[in-house]
């Protein structure tokens, strides 16, 4: 990406730093993050949310359907409510039933579509939909939470702040499926549209009216409204398992330019040369804001939190040091970045994200560019010279490790027949690695590497005598032109953590409050903090809310 | 029945997979997928189901590569021509025959279909047949440990 912004030129991150796994897994949200792009999206066109239908029991079962209109088209979240017994609710991608299942429906659908709609969303995988079905999602209730909120507005009171505060959250939501799963349309259907183009755009649209479908179901059991202020803190949770993973290996380029985009708008930053005392004022003022959302920020992970406590402790240090001195410097920003460059990664990963937040003139155009219409494609011209120079340059890491050591191919990702979803294996335990699914990027480079040594001609002759390299060789161009296409890590070996895939591709869709399971299972928050549907003007800064804010 | 074409593709690329063809041609055919008449996506099914067809699919990538750089090559086959013609579309060029029957490439975009398409059942079938080839059975300890997740979320 070339950057002709004004100021200095700092140079991007290098990918050797950016994109090791302990680092992705130390990534924040920022106000480039998806579901923030679409509500400053939306409250750019005064979007407003209706709800046109609304058949719900005393109990809160039944279907609603939400509309609402961006880049000219109007999309309409149905929502369907279903009695859920205790002993079926399990957030894993196994279940078969759920609280609340949706679709994001292309349009305004008729009785007929919603009548469809309703009989099909809640078998969710086990049915079939159509090209006027954007995404397809499903929900459990929070119970402990839900079941609070509901009796408190029926006794006539407001819910126990404390509790909204602990959970944020009414539901999860256990899948968001966009891009042609199960029938509904190809994201080739939306991608030119205004508004819904950028990536997981309509899936981000689906939770959050989600978001609002949950606090309108809360009130209608209940009988009364919630507090605003109450409301805006319950975001939407998600539960999120190493489906999620793999994605960021089989979509290079737009893990590139995801991260290219990161890296730009922080390298804008650190160019700008002086801040008026507004800005100061602002970096001060967000500081704060963010000491207090750690405060709130509480798992039951032990290492999860003791990674949040430190966080806690740093913060203070870092906001304190935001002075008239330090901010009236030359190039402050960048001088705050190299405060860190000691510090825990998932410090100088918040305090990249805190630097960005308040530059939104600078860098909320680049999410432009978040988006590609290429495919990595293989170059079959190359010279072999090149290929090697390549290797040698941007796989270093990855020539350097022995895949046979037990430690480097302790695992295996596989399929499973059963859900037809990813899964890790233990190489020296399980059966299926003779199964396994091509996630070893490393191993193949390094195989390619291998045979590439000896090999003279053209890289036409080198594919023909050895196909089994055509991927890699793909990957390795690939890289040259994108060269954060990569995740520059083992991700075979004892070491890898899926939980740090799954951080880092939540952070890119707005994810907070981070709660892990284990190392491959997570849940989290999204929109906590996020305008409701008749607050969009409030879209450009919500970016880690705590409760206190109004 | 109605297929997205991301959903047809993605299936193409793990039949190719579960019959065993190299990774990086099973890519080029689920990249080439969007880009395919029905006619050959079908036969280009019955190869992957048929053994003996292996070896040919893994060549005509290969041709493909030397026709993307600028050789002539003869594909005689006329659905192996017709498959080219999907593989080159997705590359980014077009595949030309000339009086001689030689093929050479042309640089032309061709637009990619835009699903969904209407995937005959046994076509669909051969494919997600050959396709399960590449998933791993599970056990409950598989289930328990290979997601990490527990069984009921009540809270």
């Amino acid at each position: 990406m070339k950057d002709d912004a004004p100021g200095m030129n700092f140079r991007l991150r290098p990918p050797a730093q950016v994109m090791r796994l302990a680092r992705m897994g130390a990534s924040f949200p920022t106000r480039l993050s998806f579901l923030q792009t679409l509500l400053r999206a939306l409250a750019q066109v005064k979007a407003q949310v209706t709800r046109p239908v609304w058949q719900m029991d005393a109990d809160g079962y039944g279907h609603a359907v939400y509309c609402v209109t961006l880049g000219g088209h109007t999309y309409s979240l149905v929502a369907v409510s279903t009695d859920l017994p205790d002993e079926m609710r399990t957030d894993r991608v196994i279940a078969t039933a759920w609280d609340t299942s949706y679709v994001l429906y292309d349009g305004v659908p008729d009785a007929g579509e919603i009548a469809r709609i309703c009989r099909a969303a809640p078998k969710q995988e086990a049915a079939r939909f159509t090209e006027r079905d954007l995404v397809l999602s499903r929900a459990n209730k929070s119970v402990r939470l839900f079941a609070h909120v509901t009796d408190a507005l029926k006794a006539g009171q407001q819910p126990d702040a404390t509790k909204i505060r602990e959970t944020g959250y009414l539901m999860r939501t256990t899948a968001v499926y966009g891009n042609g799963k199960f029938g509904i349309a190809d994201r080739a259907h939306i991608q030119s549209r205004a508004g819904l183009g950028g990536p997981f755009m309509a899936e981000m649209l689906t939770v959050w009216l989600i978001r609002g479908f949950t606090h309108d179901l809360a009130e209608h059991i209940g009988g009364a409204p919630l507090d605003a202020h109450l409301k805006r803190h319950l975001g939407i949770g998600n539960a999120t398992g190493l489906g999620m993973a793999p994605f960021l290996v089989s979509h290079p380029l737009l893990l590139d330019a995801w991260m290219q985009v990161r890296e730009t708008a922080l390298a804008r930053v650190r160019g700008i040369e002086t801040l008026t005392p507004d800005q100061m004022r602002r970096m001060r003022d967000l500081a704060d804001r963010v000491g207090r959302h750690l405060s709130e920020w509480q798992v039951p992970d032990r290492a999860a939190q003791a990674r949040i406590d430190t966080l806690r402790q740093m913060w203070p240090r870092f906001a304190a040091g935001l002075d008239d001195t330090a901010l009236g410097q030359s190039y402050p920003v960048n001088a705050l970045i190299e405060t860190t460059t000691n510090a825990p990664l998932e410090m100088q990963e918040l305090v990249a994200a805190f630097v960005l937040e308040p530059f939104g003139d600078l860098i909320d155009g680049l999410t432009d560019c978040m988006a590609t219409p290429l495919t990595p494609q293989l170059d079959p011209a190359m010279p072999l010279a090149d290929l090697r120079i390549a290797l040698l340059r941007d796989w270093d890491w990855a020539l350097a490790l022995d895949y046979d050591a037990p430690e480097q191919c302790a695992q295996f990702w596989y399929v499973s027949q059963e859900k037809l979803e990813p899964r890790l294996g233990n190489r020296h335990d399980e059966d299926g690695a003779d199964l396994e699914s091509p996630l070893d990027i490393a191993r193949q480079v390094k195989a390619l590497a291998a045979d590439l040594d000896p090999a003279s001609g053209d890289l036409i002759t080198f594919l023909r005598a050895h196909p089994e390299h055509r991927a890699a060789v793909r990957r390795v161009q690939t890289a040259v032109d994108h060269p954060y296409s990569e995740i520059r890590d083992n991700l075979i070996g004892a070491a890898c953590l899926p939980i740090d895939m799954l951080r880092c591709k939540l952070s890119f869709f707005g994810a907070a409050k981070f709660d892990p399971k284990s190392d491959r299972w997570t849940r989290i928050t999204l929109a906590q903090g996020a305008p409701l549907f008749d607050d969009l003007e409030r879209a450009d800064d919500w970016w880690m809310p705590h409760f206190g804010m109004t | 029945m109605k297929r997205a074409l991301n959903e047809t593709s993605g299936m193409m690329t793990k039949a190719a997979r579960g019959v065993g063809l190299p990774l990086g041609v099973a890519e080029d055919l689920g990249a080439a997928v969007p880009f395919m008449s029905m006619t050959t996506l079908n036969a280009l099914a019955d190869m992957l189901a048929d053994g003996q067809c292996h070896a040919g699919l893994t060549a005509l990538v290969s041709t493909l590569d030397s026709v993307q750089c600028g050789s002539y090559e003869v594909i005689a086959d006329a659905v192996a021509l017709d498959l080219a013609r999907a593989l080159a579309a997705a590359r980014g060029f077009a595949v030309i025959v000339d009086p001689t029957g030689a093929v050479n490439r042309e640089d032309k975009l061709t637009v990619a279909a835009v699903g969904p398409v209407d995937v005959p059942g046994a076509t669909w079938d051969t494919l997600a047949g050959l396709a399960a080839r590449t998933y791993v059975p599970e056990s409950e300890a598989s289930r328990r440990a290979g997601a990490g997740a527990g069984l009921t979320d009540n809270d």
